[in-house]
């Protein structure tokens, strides 16, 4: 399964992620939570999510 | 970016909707200038990558190409990223005013960056802006800014939009960054205006060496405010910026006084076309004051197809590295690019009915790129959708039936490339001030 890791050093919570795929990101008060372990027929809706970070924060990787 | 002549008879609407023009392709007509949509249109079905021998620049104008651009940044250079020319280079006159600067040799940071030497610009760039934790510390005030510049000109029913709202509430917010008194908004911006001109090129000598001369003054604030915080650290966007950890090469005056100047020019030229192209949006668009008043919680998604669709910034630079291949279209090493952003947001490849304004849109499927994409992606694009939602829930709430002034056409932004507006007279039925909490 694909994993997901946000580097939280680099995150500034411009939600962008959350926007994108909020079922694998969201806001609990104020942390961002993500899923770790995706399916692959959700790799690229979170992918998709990496991209729009503008942080660069989020990778996706097997 | 060029100038032309400010377009007065048909400055006001963008009415195109979706047929292309049959016509050879001119983005500096005047009816481009006022709508470029219809070439773009034209240029995505026809030549999506198309050299424009006059500028010596290759136009990109289709969503993927755009995005390949800017996903590759070991490919393409964005080193000339916000203008077509170098402004000062032209004028000796300029370029001597310039040595002068205590901040040399100068330095290309940021947008003008490239790999490897732009991830520690921006690393350091983005830790001390902090978006999250200015929006934390800054949104209460910046909520009653909105309501105090609306209490200027409320009661009267008309307002001139850009100069009462879409330029001093961002500039508050690039005060706040600086934190320097309101007293400096307007030498900031001065400055600012400045540099802009001088960014996107085609201006004239006497422009330019304003430019050189506002550089410096700049320098010298930014330089004096830098030491005080040396001596004195502080927690604040400055101070933040030169206090870089153990292990990590301190920026040097020149990245910094450079680093400052693009979040000066970034932190409003962009967001006061945002907040005027919104206004204009809604004071033209039928019935869309009713449906975010009945629901305000549908601002956001009318902030990002504003975006979408009035791109505030609409293109940005790359250089080809190598030779580059867009389908079968060969661009050489070393050619300029336009990346149309404004172009990419309406693509039909990805966008139904992209030309026409759709509340109910769902910009998630494809992401716009009024922020650009990558490794230059705005650094401040949380600030900017804050000020937009802030802003707009307060013009919905406070300035009803608002609708474009009948006597004072709106006059667009005469700059190719900058979506937005010069100014923007409004009407609406007057409402009373709000007597503003002290301690908000």
């Amino acid at each position: 399964m694909p994993k997901v890791k946000v580097d939280m050093n680099l995150c500034e919570f411009h939600g962008q992620c959350v926007f994108v795929a909020p079922k694998h990101f969201r806001f609990v008060g104020d942390d961002l939570q993500y899923d770790e372990l995706i399916s692959d027929e959700d790799r690229q809706l979170v992918e998709k999510a990496a991209k729009a970070c503008p942080q660069l924060a989020i990778k996706v990787s097997d | 970016m060029s100038e032309a002549a400010p377009q007065k008879a048909q400055a006001s609407g963008c009415p195109f909707s979706g047929s292309a023009a049959a016509e050879p392709v001119s983005l500096l007509s005047p009816r481009a200038m006022s709508c470029p949509y219809g070439v773009y249109k034209q240029l995505r079905s026809e030549e999506p990558v198309k050299y424009l021998p006059d500028q010596n620049i290759w136009i990109v104008t289709r969503y993927d190409d755009v995005e390949y651009v800017l996903e590759n940044p070991e490919r393409f250079s964005a080193k000339e990223s916000p203008s077509s020319t170098n402004a000062y280079r032209a004028f000796p006159e300029a370029l001597a005013i310039l040595a002068q600067s205590r901040a040399v040799p100068r330095a290309r940071t940021l947008m003008l960056a490239d790999l490897p030497h732009h991830t520690r610009y921006r690393t350091t760039a983005q830790r001390a802006l902090a978006p999250a934790r200015t929006l934390k510390e800054f949104s209460p005030k910046l909520r009653t800014i909105v309501d105090e510049l609306i209490d200027g000109f409320c009661e009267s029913g008309r307002a001139e939009i850009v100069g009462a709202l879409s330029i001093p509430l961002p500039m508050a917010l690039v005060a706040h960054i600086f934190q320097v008194s309101p007293d400096w908004i307007s030498k900031l911006k001065g400055w600012s205006d400045s540099f802009f001109a001088a960014l996107s090129g085609s201006v004239g000598e006497k422009e330019v060496i304003k430019a050189a001369h506002d550089t410096l003054e700049f320098e010298n604030f930014i330089l004096d405010r830098i030491a005080e915080r040396r001596q004195t650290p502080v927690d604040d966007f400055l101070g933040r910026l030169i206090a870089q950890p153990e292990g990590e090469e301190k920026l040097t005056d020149p990245e910094i006084v450079n680093i400052c100047s693009q979040i000066l020019v970034g932190g409003n030229e962009s967001s006061i076309n945002m907040l005027s192209n919104l206004i204009y949006l809604i004071a033209t668009t039928e019935g869309l004051q009713q449906k975010l008043q009945a629901d305000p919680a549908r601002i956001p998604a009318l902030v990002e197809e504003s975006l979408r669709m009035e791109p505030p910034l609409q293109a940005m630079y790359r250089i080809t590295r190598h030779e580059e291949d867009f389908n079968g279209v060969k661009v050489p090493p070393n050619s300029k690019l336009m990346l149309n952003f404004g172009s990419a947001n309406r693509d039909e490849t990805y966008y139904q009915d992209g030309e026409s304004f759709d509340l109910d849109r769902d910009n998630r499927e494809t992401i716009h790129l009024a922020f650009g994409r990558g490794i230059h992606a705005c650094a401040g694009q949380a600030l900017a959708r804050k000020e937009a939602v802030f802003t707009i829930e307060k013009v919905i709430a406070r300035l009803p039936n608002l609708r474009l002034s009948t006597d004072l056409p709106p006059e667009r932004a005469p700059l190719f490339g900058v979506r937005g507006f010069r100014t923007l007279n409004v009407e609406f039925d007057p409402t009373p001030r709000m007597a503003p909490a002290v301690n908000q």
